[in-house]
């Protein structure tokens, strides 16, 4: 069933009408993606990583911050299947917790900025005038700012005020979140800008329907697809920018591990040449996933746009 | 006879434009009795559609502007009507359809969906009822395999599928008068029959006024008993279909029936009326076809002519002598 049933009828009528809908036709764009291979596999390869990251250290007979001062540096082989950093810790299992730490990032931003920026741009789109212009120029300011030096700054304020680790990891979420609102925001008022002129609304004032059901039950459905391709993007750019700011040292500090902390081994001219079971294992898993959400998100953009998916068949 | 159902009285509307105000519809006139069909009949930008946008309430606040008259639906003024009175009328006693169908359905929502909303919002069924009067509709408009069409969406059908789906949407709540702004002018010359035959026989069978908007002279002489022909935002012949088709007295209006294709008849070219629809933010002061009639004289400079007569009125100060002609 379509994401976008959450707003519509077919809630009110799904449980007065459950048989008819068994029947329904299954979701056009679910059938789509399927027809997609190369988005499929990235879609399973997600699942299997994110399975990974929260069950492996379960299994794991290394504990995260167990040190050993016999084991530094070892290279990968039968006992430490990545080898051990330099306190001795396990990489393989500060691997995975590294994924648990950045995919839970990656995750938490997404809902949040587009939650953000969802509703602001919907209520700027559908509410126009002066309210438009507030939120509109208030997405502006921020987008006017670069980004990394503003994180930088905010990340060198947030080692000062001294949170707690667990802490800096929702701080760098919420920072992440406000700096990536407004290009959702922008996307969603276009959206329903031009779908508000439509016809089909102009038939629902026809029909008499009242202005919320309008809203929640013919417009906002139709923003869904653009929606969840910009939720699958926004969690790739979030895991990028949360590695960049944690390999800066600046985001997740250790001992939490995060993929980008773990890269910060790459800081150090010998652990670059000599060990680099230390970077590459973070660095590849970010590059599998960030190029694995955006791929999928592609494949997303095209199962939903039902004009591309006409001209196809 | 009784109380017709939609009265216009005189009503003027106008519109803010870049170059100044421009007016639409000035000074219209008619009534549509209980289960009558009229039709309205001229060419683009001749206020047809303003005119029914007017009737659902349903013209641009920002942009539109009623200078006067007033809208009778069963003798109550429907422009002085507040907002949630008038969102209750429409889409219960009046509906209307659209020329796109494929434009005017949701693309993301099931066809069972979109026929629910009116009966939920106006009859208060409960979605279940509402589902089961809903695939009624659909058999009622002709359309086969019903529970299957409930959840399909809108691409997946064809346009006259659509426009069927349309009028049994429009058809839900049993209105008393129905709209339907240019019903087939997007659909194949095969389907256009059909649909017109399904809006005459459900008007018919549930003594539903239609208001029949088109530049299709051919769909008037079928459908409307009485017909409208309006010109730059003015009504200029009102009357019995039959009569103002065979007798036609203003030029425009037999410009019109001269411009149509006959079938069977080789002509070299079709005729057509010479110069072009006047700027409706600029009109004269006087007859605004006066640039384009044949018969135009001195007395037609003197001002704008009055819609005058009975049960067949004209606007044209040749008019009389046009009928002494025929």
């Amino acid at each position: 069933m379509m994401i976008s049933s959450l707003f519509s009828t077919q809630r009110r009528l799904r449980k007065a009408v459950i048989p008819a809908l068994a029947q329904a036709t299954p979701s056009p764009w679910r059938q789509a993606l399927r027809r997609n291979p190369l988005a499929m596999v990235c879609l399973v390869l997600l699942i299997v990583m994110a399975i990974w990251c929260v069950l492996g250290p379960i299994w794991s007979p290394w504990q995260d911050d167990a040190t050993d001062a016999l084991m530094i540096n070892k290279p990968p082989g039968a006992q430490h299947w990545l080898g051990t950093d330099f306190l001795g810790r396990d990489v393989y299992t500060r691997l995975l917790l590294a994924g648990r730490i950045s995919l839970t990032i990656g995750l938490l931003t997404m809902l949040l900025s587009v939650a953000l920026g969802y509703l602001l741009g919907a209520v700027s789109g559908y509410a126009g005038g002066l309210t438009d212009k507030l939120i509109m120029r208030l997405a502006d300011l921020v987008m006017t700012i670069p980004s990394l030096p503003l994180l930088i700054v905010a990340g060198a304020m947030l080692s000062e005020l001294d949170f707690s680790a667990d802490a800096r990891i929702y701080m760098v979420v919420i920072m992440l979140s406000l700096l990536e609102w407004p290009k959702l925001a922008r996307l969603v008022r276009g959206q329903i800008l031009s779908l508000r002129e439509r016809d089909f609304m102009l038939a629902t004032q026809v029909l008499g329907l009242s202005s919320r059901r309008r809203l929640f039950g013919h417009l906002l459905p139709n923003t869904i697809p653009i929606l969840v391709v910009m939720a699958t993007m926004a969690v790739a750019n979030a895991i990028l920018s949360e590695s960049a700011l944690s390999y800066l040292g600046l985001g997740v500090v250790p001992p939490t591990p995060s993929w980008g902390n773990m890269m910060d081994a790459a800081n150090s001219l010998i652990d670059f040449q000599r060990r680099p079971w230390l970077w590459m294992p973070p660095g590849i898993a970010i590059f599998i996933t960030v190029v694995a959400i955006n791929v999928l998100g592609d494949g997303l953009r095209d199962a939903l746009d039902p004009r591309l998916k006409r001209s196809q068949k | 006879m009784s109380q017709p159902l939609i009265t216009f009285e005189q009503l003027s509307v106008s519109f803010a434009a870049e170059q100044g105000r421009v007016q639409a519809v000035q000074e219209v006139s008619f009534t549509i009795h209980a289960g009558q069909t009229l039709g309205i009949v001229g060419e683009s930008g001749c206020g047809k559609s303003v005119t029914a946008m007017s009737l659902m309430g349903l013209l641009p606040p920002q942009a539109a502007r009623i200078d006067g008259g007033a809208i009778r639906f069963q003798g109550q003024d429907l422009l002085t009507l507040n907002p949630a009175r008038m969102a209750d009328l429409r889409g219960n006693q009046l509906a209307m359809i659209f020329q796109e169908p494929m434009s005017a359905l949701n693309p993301v929502l099931t066809i069972g969906e979109q026929l629910c909303e009116p009966l939920i919002r106006h009859r208060g069924e409960s979605p279940k009822a509402a589902w089961q009067q809903a695939i009624a509709l659909i058999s009622r408009v002709g359309l086969a395999r019903a529970e299957s069409l409930m959840t399909s969406y809108p691409h997946q059908l064809s346009g006259g599928m659509l426009q069927r789906i349309m009028i049994a949407m429009a058809l839900s709540c049993q209105p008393k008068l129905l709209i339907a702004d240019e019903p087939t002018t997007a659909l194949d010359v095969t389907v256009q029959a059909q649909i017109l035959r399904l809006l005459r026989d459900q008007a018919r069978a549930s003594q539903m006024a239609l208001m029949l908007i088109t530049h299709d002279l051919g769909v008037i002489a079928r459908m409307a008993e009485q017909v409208v022909v309006m010109y730059a935002g003015r009504v200029v012949e009102y009357g019995p279909t039959a009569e103002v088709l065979r007798n036609p007295l203003h030029p425009y209006t037999q410009g019109l029936i001269a411009s149509r294709p006959v079938p069977g008849e080789r002509r070299r070219r079709l005729y057509s009326i010479p110069g072009q629809v006047p700027d409706l933010a600029a009109l004269p002061a006087f007859c605004a076809f006066f640039d384009r009639c044949e018969r135009a004289s001195e007395i037609c400079r003197t001002g704008i002519p009055p819609l005058v007569g009975t049960t067949r009125q004209a606007a044209c100060f040749h008019s009389e002598k046009v009928e002494s002609f025929a």
